[in-house]
């Protein structure tokens, strides 16, 4: 199958909620197999941006290619079904299910049986939900929480929520993966150890937008730096070349203490 | 499913092989036909459990589902002589058939739409029992509905019945705790955990939502069907809108998400008016005091009691030790 070149491709993309537009006439690129980061100020539109490209919101007007195929009105299951995951800047765990539950439920999309066959426990439902629980279970230890295993979600420290939101989003088997903020709230070698999870990934060929606001983490990690500000973008361009635009200094490096 | 729901299966079936005992106790003797109704409308408030605690969806129409199943086993055995047991079977199917036209426009929509269409639901097939007088005899209802029988064994006795009975709603508990702990009931909960990322691990809810209300409509039917093919007597009343509202209390006070509790407040309902005999006509304020007293001091019902005791009393147990 041909492969495009760029995973996502977004073209002329609008979202206002009443009069407050939150993405405005944007346009940018995905490779395919990079590490993608999206920065700018607090209320500059990043978290939408996720939210149109995940299918959570619909956008007023604009464009969205995913892996070649137009998906713009697409809802969030048909896109987890072709390769976009994400996480969420305010955990979004099911906090009440265990960790592993968790997991399991990122196999969803990728297994099938319906509610007779697994009322009736037929032998093929039986067999799905082995290899469920299994899977997830490698996405749990991928990420370094096997043992939490049992633990009601919602009771993890927030570092590990974070690194739980990440093995669900996996369990998915995406081709795209969205991270919002999943550095916030973690202390530094956490982090140091988040940065080594998401290039490992990235390795697997999984392609990766993450939204930071942890510049050392940013220049760390990504290939790619898109700068948005009132839905705007500023600059897109390689780390280095981002850090010295006079713009980007401007609008949002300059004022920003975590950069150090 | 769980260790301790298996052990639970077993306890609870040992209690209902034994159950029976009571018979020879005179003045509750007929503690076990009360408890063949118990076990009838327990398959309703299983069914209705999964669809309020899990799905999140309220019906007021399941009395009519009931009544459907009823109906047509009592029509088609009873006026054309069909055989009972393929005429079980087109109830279920023309159950669940009703199910997904009155359930899908409005389980794809949001909120408590499906509260309203099976309200309207209930009062049509309501009328239609009272009205399709060459069908269903009107408001006189009918009788000379046959027993039940399998390989020439007659489903006649009391405790032939109960036993029936209770076997089927077992089955339904085992099918339904299946769904529970299976990636159907992981979908379905997740949505309560968190709508928006239940959304994009790609759990379809309306989907889900739409089986779970089928599959109660259906069970309802087989309900149907044993009560007529019991009674051997069926008239409209007792699938009438009370009957709807009464099936949500029992599955409220036994506690929403649980079948468990679904099956206690179907058990607790049921034998209320006979322990209230004495009230007579006040019986229904009965019912609205017990259901006031559960939500407000067992908000999750009556199944989470035996959690919250235990809660309460380990903690003296560990200190003394
Ligand atoms: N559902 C919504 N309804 C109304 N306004 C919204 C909604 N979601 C976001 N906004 C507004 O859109 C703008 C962009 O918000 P967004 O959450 O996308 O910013 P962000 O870049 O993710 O910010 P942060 O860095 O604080 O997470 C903000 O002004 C926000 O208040
Ligand atoms: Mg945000």
């Amino acid at each position: 199958m041909f492969q495009s070149e760029n995973i996502l491709e977004i073209s002329s993309l609008t979202k206002a909620f009443g009069g407050l537009v939150a993405i405005f006439d944007l346009d940018f690129t995905v490779s395919r197999g990079i590490i993608k980061a999206i920065i700018g100020p607090n209320g500059a539109g990043k978290t939408t941006l996720f939210n149109l490209i995940s299918g959570v919101l619909s956008s007023d007007t604009g464009d969205i290619i995913f892996n070649g195929q137009p998906v713009t009105k697409y809802k969030p299951h048909q896109l987890a079904e072709r390769g976009i995951s994400r996480t969420f800047q305010t955990v979004e765990l099911f906090s009440e299910m265990t960790v592993l539950q968790n997991v399991m439920i990122g196999r969803h999309i990728r297994t099938r049986k319906g509610v007779l066959s697994v009322g009736l426990k037929l032998p093929a439902s039986r067999r799905e939900e082995r290899a469920i629980f299994e899977k997830a279970r490698y996405y749990l230890d991928f990420v370094g929480l096997e043992e939490k295993a049992d633990q009601e979600a919602g009771n993890l420290p927030l570092g590990q929520q974070k690194l739980l939101e990440i093995a669900r989003a996996l369990a998915t088997e995406p081709k795209l993966l969205l991270l919002d903020e999943p550095a916030a709230g973690l202390n530094e070698t956490e982090t140091e150890m988040a940065a080594q999870l998401f290039k490992v990934i990235r390795d697997e060929g999984i392609t990766i937008i993450l939204v930071e606001h942890d510049m050392n983490l940013v220049m760390n990690v990504a290939e790619e730096v898109l700068v948005l500000d009132y839905g705007r973008k500023i600059a897109d361009d390689k780390p280095e070349v981002v850090r010295s635009d006079p713009e980007v200094i401007n609008a949002y490096l300059g004022v920003d203490i975590e950069y150090a | 499913m769980g260790r301790r729901n298996l052990i639970g299966i077993l306890f609870f079936s040992i209690f209902i092989l034994l159950f029976p005992l009571v018979g020879r106790i005179s003045a509750v003797s007929h503690y076990v036909d009360i408890m063949i109704f118990v076990g009838l409308t327990a398959m309703i408030t299983m069914g209705l459990s999964l669809l309020m605690g899990y799905a999140g969806q309220i019906s007021l129409g399941h009395a009519a589902f009931y009544g459907l199943g009823a109906y047509t086993s009592g029509i088609l055995t009873a006026k054309y002589g069909i055989n009972p047991w393929p005429a079980l079977l087109a109830g279920i199917f023309l159950s669940a058939a009703v199910a997904v036209i009155v359930g899908s426009p409005s389980l794809k929509l949001r909120g408590h739409y499906l509260a309203m269409a099976t309200l309207a639901f209930g009062e049509i097939i309501y009328i239609i029992f009272n009205e399709t007088v060459s069908l269903t005899e009107g408001p006189d209802g009918f009788g000379n509905i046959p027993h039940l029988s399998i390989f020439g064994f007659k489903f006649e006795s009391i405790l032939a019945n109960y036993y029936l009975v209770w076997a089927v709603a077992i089955i339904m508990l085992i099918f339904l705790l299946n769904i529970i702990h299976s990636r159907v009931g992981r979908a379905l909960s997740s949505i309560h955990g968190s709508e928006i990322a239940a959304m994009t691990m790609g759990v379809n809810a309306s989907r889900y939502k739409i089986q779970v209300f089928v599959i109660s409509a259906a069970m309802a039917s087989v309900a149907g069907s044993l009560y007529a093919h019991y009674v051997q007597f069926i008239n409209p009343p007792v699938f009438d809108l009370f009957f709807s509202i009464k099936l949500l209390m029992m599955v409220i006070i036994g506690g929403m998400a649980s079948v468990w509790g679904a099956i206690i407040g179907a058990a607790l309902i049921t034998f209320l008016p006979e322990w209230l005999l004495f009230l007579e006509d006040f019986d229904i304020l009965a019912y609205g005091l017990v259901l006031l007293l559960i939500i407000i001091f067992l908000p999750k019902g009556l199944f989470s009691l035996p959690g919250i005791l235990y809660r309460s009393v380990t903690p003296r147990l560990k200190s003394r030790s």
